[in-house]
């Protein structure tokens, strides 16, 4: 008898497993609302307002479909708004970082020409450290974000296909 | 039939566990993937955050810089004017040293070279230092002329020169009289202004609008300048002498000097008169040229005769004083003029008659007519005698 009830156990098993992706797509939403979360820490507001917004609207089309159980329609759209949140993200890190470029290269240019390069030699080079140091940053930033595009890619392929 | 279930029961259990551990692998890979995300993720905000506090520090110390650069670029051009400005002052009243000038200049003009490299601190450095050769107090001098003054002829010209680095408040000038072999002298004059003193003053010689200054004196004028932050300059005393000086009289040229003044019925030359006795003799000694007539003079108190007698007596005291002080007698004729020539005739004031007067003889004529003068004098008092 256990046999028999073990035997019929196993497909349903299987069918659960199968049937599992049909669920509230619980893992996607939340990757889609982290995307927009880190988007905006690094004020893709600013630098990306088309993106996050897109991204922040794709995430409540999925919150609405979650509700009218379209839970496969939401899952695909949960994917598109953590897509283009993650797209928002390095729009506006790359923005951020040649807008911090342009904004202490104008500063620095505004120092020389008063020729603060000469007359304040301390703060101008202690200020020239700094921006050296900034620029380093910015440029391990951009390998990193290559990096993190890279791996975003790899992981988004499945869905694609 | 069993087997055959058997079989089938373990194909199922086979496929069951290979899509389990498959969907399993799936979900680590996943879990994987997503653990190396938010690893760079999170190292990517911090490195975010640093560039931009980097960047907000490096904009705010380039303003800073900026703003500083732009204060001193501002300072140093002020100070530089100010040098200059001060340079040009300095060459104009000719009272700063030359050697310092000169200093002050060559430090200016290291200061304008740095200055053209927009090093500004070392601007202000080279400036204070400029400065540092030029008086922070007023330097104040004066000339006067004419050495000799005669009042009445010519007026004494005081003619200032002050370089004052910061404004002038005030200033006094004054003309003491300084009596020979005496240490302290008397003030006899004095100005005060609050604005800059830049012309001249010219001095008429009279103390109060009418009292003349003495004759044959010695005196000294001393500008003292002060300036608006609490520093002052003197000019030190600058001496010059009044010229023997004389007012035309029928007789002759009256020598205007304090009149030599006696005791009532004494002919004894007091120590206090003494140097005014010295001055005409020194002023014969610079004008050998020149002869005098030393008269004597007395109150109307008492006989007409005793007073003649009593005025010559007078008048030889003098002249014996001025033989005594190394003048040749040749030069002093003696006159004793009795009453007949009071100064006042005013009762209460017939001291001022007892006295000895100084007649300048600058010619030959000058003692004729000084002579024809006592001639009709003495005649004019035979004549009162008769009278009598």
């Amino acid at each position: 008898m256990s046999r028999t009830l073990f035997a019929a156990l196993i497909p349903i098993f299987s069918a659960v497993l199968l049937t599992s992706c049909a669920t509230v797509p619980r893992m996607e939403l939340a990757d889609a609302r982290t995307a927009i979360m880190t988007s905006e820490k690094v004020n893709a507001a600013k630098y990306a307002p088309e993106e996050l917004a897109s991204a922040k609207e794709l995430y409540s089309t999925a919150t609405n479909q979650v509700t009218m159980k379209k839970n496969k329609d939401a899952r695909l759209t949960a994917l598109q708004s953590k897509s283009m949140g993650d797209k928002a993200y390095f729009k506006a890190l790359d923005e951020f970082i040649k807008d911090q470029n342009d904004t202490t290269q104008k500063s620095l240019d505004d120092a020389k020409e008063s020729h603060a390069d000469a007359a304040v030699q301390d703060e101008f080079n202690q200020a020239q450290a700094l921006y050296d140091e900034a620029q380093k940053e910015m440029n391990e930033l951009k390998v990193q974000s290559e990096q993190l595009q890279q791996l975003i890619l790899l992981q988004s392929q499945p869905v694609t296909k | 039939m069993k087997k055959l279930f058997s079989f089938k029961k373990t194909a199922l259990l086979a496929a069951g566990c290979a899509f389990f551990l498959a969907c399993w692998q799936l979900q680590a890979e996943e879990q994987t993937v997503s653990t190396n995300n938010s690893q760079l993720k999170a190292q990517i905000q911090a490195l975010f955050q640093s560039i931009l506090e980097k960047n907000q520090k490096a904009q705010a110390l380039f303003m800073e810089a900026k703003i500083k650069a732009d204060s001193l670029k501002q300072e140093a051009s002020d100070k530089l004017a100010y040098l200059a400005d001060t340079l040009q002052k300095a060459q104009r009243s000719k009272v700063i040293d030359q050697k310092q000038l000169d200093a002050a200049t060559a430090l200016q003009k290291e200061a304008l070279a740095l200055n053209d490299q927009f090093l500004y601190p070392a601007v202000l450095d080279k400036v204070k230092e400029a400065l540092g050769h030029i008086s922070s107090v007023p330097v104040v001098s004066i000339t006067v002329a004419p050495q000799l003054f005669v009042p009445d002829e010519a007026a004494l010209v005081i003619t200032p020169d002050i370089f004052s680095l910061n404004n002038v408040s005030k200033w006094t000038l004054s003309i003491r009289k300084k009596e020979e072999g005496e240490k302290e002298s008397v003030e006899i004059v004095r100005w005060i202004g609050e604005t800059p003193l830049t012309n001249a003053i010219a001095w008429d010689g009279r103390l109060d609008n009418t009292i003349i200054v003495d004759s044959a004196g010695s005196y000294v004028v001393e500008l003292v300048v002060y300036d608006d932050k609490g520093g002052s300059g003197r000019s030190g005393q600058v001496k010059f002498k009044t010229d023997i000086f004389t007012t035309k009289t029928p007789r002759g040229l009256l020598i205007n000097i304090s009149s030599i003044r006696f005791d009532y019925n004494k002919a004894d030359l007091k120590p206090a008169y003494q140097k005014l006795v010295k001055r005409v003799f020194n002023f014969l000694l610079e004008y050998p040229d020149y002869n005098i007539v030393v008269e004597g003079h007395s109150d109307y108190t008492g006989i007409a005769p005793d007073n003649q007698v009593l005025s010559e007596k007078r008048a030889n005291a003098v002249a014996d004083y001025l033989v005594q002080l190394g003048m040749d007698r040749s030069r002093i004729k003696v006159y004793g003029l009795g009453e007949s020539l009071p100064s006042t005739t005013e009762k209460l004031k017939a001291a001022l008659n007892r006295r000895v007067s100084f007649i300048l003889l600058k010619n030959a004529d000058d003692i004729k007519i000084y002579e024809d003068f006592i001639g009709q004098l003495d005649l004019k008092k035979e004549m009162d005698g008769e009278m009598k």
